[in-house]
């Protein structure tokens, strides 16, 4: 049983191709980072997957049914996404805003259903967002924006997180704390997720599998030691990229121009 | 979400739309105490202040309700459709075309039916201009169908003037008149009830899409809103009930914008709410204007849509205040 599955996938916009013949599944419990420089499609892509953007050739099928046979309320039970521009401050506090994120498993036209309103504080207390519920949205700060945007998603409770650049506006604090209130509720539903982001060690930190947009529609795809080496990622961002143990993780970043073997691209440390 | 205090509200404005509807009945030139008019209700007489009731107050208290409620429930729509709080049910040149529709009527020596028919006609172009132009390549964002609107208003505006400037004094008068929004000759019936329930009924039914839709579109579709199909019958929902209220009673302006508003700032953001007390608000909004329009400088009788906008802007700056000192 995939959660979601890419069928010799190409996605072009403008004249640029996001990626081509791309086939992968997305399984239950995985966790799969995007990665790319900037304006590679990654939120192109992670729009494909929502049906707002059209795919060029191929198929993506969600929940093992072909996405464009799949009605937008239902994928809204399925697919839950951040996206990376938050919402438009109308008037509103973050209870109500969070509540909001309910909306495609409301039963009744009218009437409130209390599970709803439950679900809501939850979110909002593995936020930390608690002492918020009562807030106005356009007071908050962007970092706090970001946390009601999390909350909203989930309450939306959805089997598929989809995040654009989840840790935007965010300090390292609440970059991990956002993390592991996803992980929590990743684990406790067996749901999984696929998260664009620019930050390769926070990927590498929360994600077991790997997508890496090269630009010219090429992608290098699976676990960690298969697609985050300093050639791939070098290739990807154009830029001489390094791999440096640390504890029992890696850690990447651009190499110094001082340092041996800059401009080479091909020396590894590992 | 529905609280207790959300019920209290919507307990209140139907308690105001009755007392305003009361003292719309009781106010007037010729004299008819409480209990008479109670009386004359339930068992109807001949007698003079009978008449006047029946055929005078009452038709024009109900034309001045059914054109309020419409008014501020497509200004609600608007407002959401096009997420900008300045949107009124006539940015979209409806009321532009309306009104050429209407004065060329009154050019030409037209009155009664052929006013309202010509302005209905006038309003119906204007929307199927705005909606086909914005349309024209298969996606309208919001931008461009408010663009579009404001231009096609502005051409209304232009044909209007030339109207006004080249018309003799005598159809001027009538034509100012219906600019600025009149009850004197209006009368509604029962297709214009069940349009006002109409228009209630569903907006309560999409209300808990509005309250998403109005986070935004992307927001809207991310939690599983059609938001093509729900924007097409938004834009026609309010259009229809537009040009209805305009061939009513002219251009009134001022109820649309602002009575949602009002709502708003009173707490009432949820459309579940919004949408019936729009329509409640807006009805005995208009209702009370028009009580002062044809009783402050009696017998003259003022255009409602001016007394709309000299009791609304107090009435608002007062709410506005009393919110933000919260």
């Amino acid at each position: 049983m995939s959660c979601l599955e890419l069928r010799s996938l190409t996605i072009e916009i403008g004249n640029k191709t996001v990626c081509r013949d791309l086939s992968l599944t997305i399984n239950p419990n995985e966790r799969w980072a995007l990665l790319g420089k900037n304006g590679v499609g990654k939120t192109t892509l992670l729009h494909s997957l929502l049906a707002l953007h059209q795919p060029s050739a191929g198929e993506i099928l969600v929940n093992n049914k072909p996405l464009r046979n799949t009605k937008r309320q239902e994928l809204a039970k399925y697919l839950g996404i951040l996206f990376q521009e938050g919402m438009h401050a109308m008037p509103s506090t973050v209870l109500e805003t969070v509540l909001i994120g309910r909306h495609p498993h409301a039963h009744s036209l009218l009437l409130d259903d209390p599970r709803d309103m439950e679900i809501a504080q939850a979110a909002l207390r593995s936020l930390d967002l608690e002492a918020f519920a009562q807030r106005q949205i356009d007071t908050l700060s962007g970092g706090e924006k970001q946390r009601v945007a999390l909350a909203m998603l989930l309450a939306q409770a959805p089997t598929v997180y989809l995040l654009d650049e989840p840790s935007n506006h965010l300090d390292l604090a609440f970059q991990v704390k956002l993390l592991s209130a996803l992980e929590q509720q990743l684990h406790q539903q067996s749901a999984s997720v696929l998260m664009a982001t620019h930050d390769i060690n926070l990927a590498a930190r929360f994600c077991d599998r790997f997508i890496l947009l090269l630009g010219d529609g090429n992608v290098v795809f699976g676990k960690q030691d298969e697609v985050l080496t300093e050639t791939a990622l070098s290739a990807a961002y154009d830029c001489e990229m390094r791999k440096l143990p640390a504890g029992n993780m890696h850690l990447y970043y651009p190499a110094l121009p001082t340092e041996p073997g800059s401009g080479s691209g091909s020396q590894a440390l590992s | 979400m529905i609280a207790s205090r959300y019920y209290l509200l919507l307990t209140a404005l139907v308690m105001l739309a009755l007392v305003s509807i009361l003292l719309s009945l009781l106010s007037g030139s010729v004299e008819l105490p409480f209990p008479e008019l109670i009386n004359e209700l339930l068992q109807p007489s001949d007698t003079l202040s009978g008449q006047v009731l029946r055929e005078i107050r009452l038709p024009r208290t109900l034309a001045a309700f059914t054109t309020g409620g419409m008014l501020a429930l497509a200004g609600v729509i608007m407002q959401v459709l096009l997420r900008n709080p300045l949107a009124d049910p006539y940015i979209l040149g409806i009321s532009g075309g309306a009104a050429v529709g209407a004065l060329a009527a009154i050019l030409f020596g037209l009155g009664g039916w052929w006013l309202s028919s010509t302005a209905f006609v006038g309003a119906l172009v204007s929307v199927l201009l705005v909606f086909g132009i914005a349309n024209k390549f298969g996606r309208w964002s919001v931008t461009r169908l408010l663009l579009t609107g404001v231009v096609i208003s502005a051409g209304w505006g232009a044909v209007i003037n030339i109207l006004l400037t080249t018309s003799s004094t005598n159809n001027v008068q009538s034509m100012l008149f219906w600019l600025m929004g009149d009850l004197s000759q209006s009368s509604v019936g029962s297709g214009h009830y069940l349009l006002l329930i109409a228009g209630i009924v569903s907006g309560l039914l999409a209300s808990r899409s509005l309250n998403v839709l109005i986070r935004g579109e992307l927001v809207a579709t991310g939690l599983g809103i059609e938001i093509n199909s729900l924007r097409i019958a938004l834009y026609f929902s309010a259009s229809l009930l537009t040009a209805t209220a305009v061939t009513i009673a002219g251009s009134v302006g001022f109820v649309g914008l602002v009575v949602p508003h009002m709502l708003r700032l009173l707490g009432a953001r949820d459309h579940r709410i919004l949408i019936p007390g729009s329509a409640l608000l807006g009805g005995s909004f208009l209702v009370i204007a028009d009580s002062i329009a044809r009783t402050a400088v009696a017998p003259q009788q003022l255009p409602v849509g001016v007394v709309t906008a000299i009791i609304g802007v107090p009435a608002f700056l007062i709410i506005l205040r009393s919110t933000i000192r919260k």
